[in-house]
């Protein structure tokens, strides 16, 4: 897979940090006029990013392949509403993808096969993949913040969005409210916030 | 609103769990309170964070698949005369696509004409206004819909695509080579037992495909596609130029 974002280092910044906003943005610029070259350059920066994320919902490959290929096609159609003073590309993509693999999730017919997923944890999960650009930022400077986070709302933000777990799974799981659930992830995600802090949405 | 349920609705729109009223709701606050609006994009900012941490590498086959299914696709926004909207681009980010014909904000596309680079190596596509543009639209854009790629030696591109709760079957296609007045293309639901006619469709005169099929179900089915004289037939005439 072609890397296009490279990681370059900014004078002004400790740390390195990963060119990709201006880059999507303007391969955005290019896809929003029916360019479909840049439109492979956005799948190669966002694929595994994309399918990363559905599969955690969905688990299944063969599902998440589909529900991957609806949201790029997704991507594509929508393109003219990205706006990139509100978010970045990529978090444009991933909440598009959260959003999908949840409509599917809720599309099928048979809970129990959902349930013995959900039963399955996932071995593969960060192996087994040469796509580091974007992550490579994210992953560490993530787990700083995820580890600073009280212990409570840590393993709810966790079971959301690295598991995949809905809200009321994870109610379930820990036998909480579904209210107190959703209470801690907008708690974690408020603590997040602060302490990724501006220009943490690539 | 009480600050309570704002957080609820950010909550919720972070772990892509909102139901349509939900939505709704949001938007009115998004709309009515820009800090609110700040709120939800730093939130999902955050989950879009941690989510992309969680990468792994698609099956090799998909990109292909994604292109091909790109080039069937009319853009929104690429036909002419879209006015402007009222609704905050912001909301655009958690909007299901049902509803994006109404709400036609096109602040990149805006952007980018600003700085004049229209048309750089760009290609316009332009929609097919064409009639049941709606009800194909409502099975490529329906929760469970699910696209196959024709293969075989009809030139050009068709998809295929299923959706269960729809009930029906679209087939779109780009570049496919125009058959006579005498002829039309059909499409078969193939197993074991033979085939099935699923309906004719013809391309038009730019080569495009745009037919919804009602009642067909292709689940346990392999599709094919012929080339038969104008009216179909009651049997495949072979070869099938396409097929799933």
């Amino acid at each position: 897979m072609t890397n296009l974002v490279p990681i370059v280092s900014h004078p002004w910044h400790h740390d390195p940090i990963v060119s990709s906003a201006p880059d999507l943005q303007s391969i955005m610029g290019q896809v929003v006029l029916g360019d479909e070259r840049a439109f492979a350059g956005l799948y190669d920066a966002l694929a595994a990013v994309v399918y990363g994320t559905v599969k955690r919902v969905l688990r299944d490959p063969a599902m998440s392949e589909e529900v991957t290929q609806e949201v790029f096609v997704e991507l594509w159609r929508t393109a003219a509403r990205f706006d990139p003073t509100r978010a970045s590309v990529s978090t444009w993509a991933v909440t598009i993808a959260r959003r999908r693999a949840v409509d599917r999730v809720r599309a099928e017919q048979s809970q129990r096969n959902r349930i013995e997923r959900a039963s399955q944890r996932r071995p593969d999960d960060v192996e087994n993949t040469d796509v580091s650009v974007i992550a490579s930022l994210d992953v560490e400077r993530v787990q700083r913040a995820l580890a600073e986070l009280p212990d409570d709302q840590r393993v709810v933000i966790e079971m959301a969005f690295i598991d995949g777990d809905s809200h009321s799974e994870i109610a379930e799981r820990l036998d909480l409210p579904l209210g107190t659930v959703k209470g801690r992830v907008r708690g974690g995600l408020k603590k997040l916030g602060g302490r990724l802090g501006a220009g943490h949405d690539i | 609103m009480t600050s309570d349920r704002i957080d609820e609705l950010i909550a919720l729109a972070a772990l892509g769990e909102l139901t349509a009223a939900d939505e709704r709701e949001l938007d009115e606050a998004t709309r009515a309170d820009g800090a609110v609006a700040e709120e939800l994009a730093e939130a999902l900012a955050s989950a879009a964070a941690i989510q992309r941490s969680a990468i792994q590498d698609p099956p090799p086959g998909l990109r292909d698949s994604v292109l091909a299914a790109i080039r069937v696709t009319t853009q929104e926004g690429s036909e002419a005369g879209s006015g402007p909207s009222g609704v905050g681009p912001l909301s655009d980010v958690v909007v299901p696509i049902t509803s994006a014909r109404s709400r036609r904000s096109r602040p990149l596309l805006a952007a980018v004409a600003a700085a004049a680079v229209l048309l750089v190596g760009g290609i316009v596509v332009v929609s097919q206004d064409e009639a049941g543009t709606d009800e194909v639209a409502s099975v490529m854009e329906a929760p469970d819909a699910i696209t196959q790629v024709l293969e075989g030696d009809l030139g050009g591109t068709l998809l295929v695509t299923y959706s269960e709760s729809e009930g029906a079957v679209v087939v779109e296609g780009q570049g496919v080579p125009t058959v006579g007045d005498t002829e039309t293309y059909q499409l078969w639901l193939v197993d074991d037992d033979g085939a099935t006619s699923a309906g004719l469709f013809r391309p038009a005169e730019n080569g495009s495909v745009s037919e919804r099929f009602n009642g067909v179900d292709p689940t346990g089915f392999v599709l094919g596609v012929t080339q038969e004289p104008a009216g179909g037939s009651d049997s495949p005439t072979l070869p099938i130029i396409a097929s799933t």
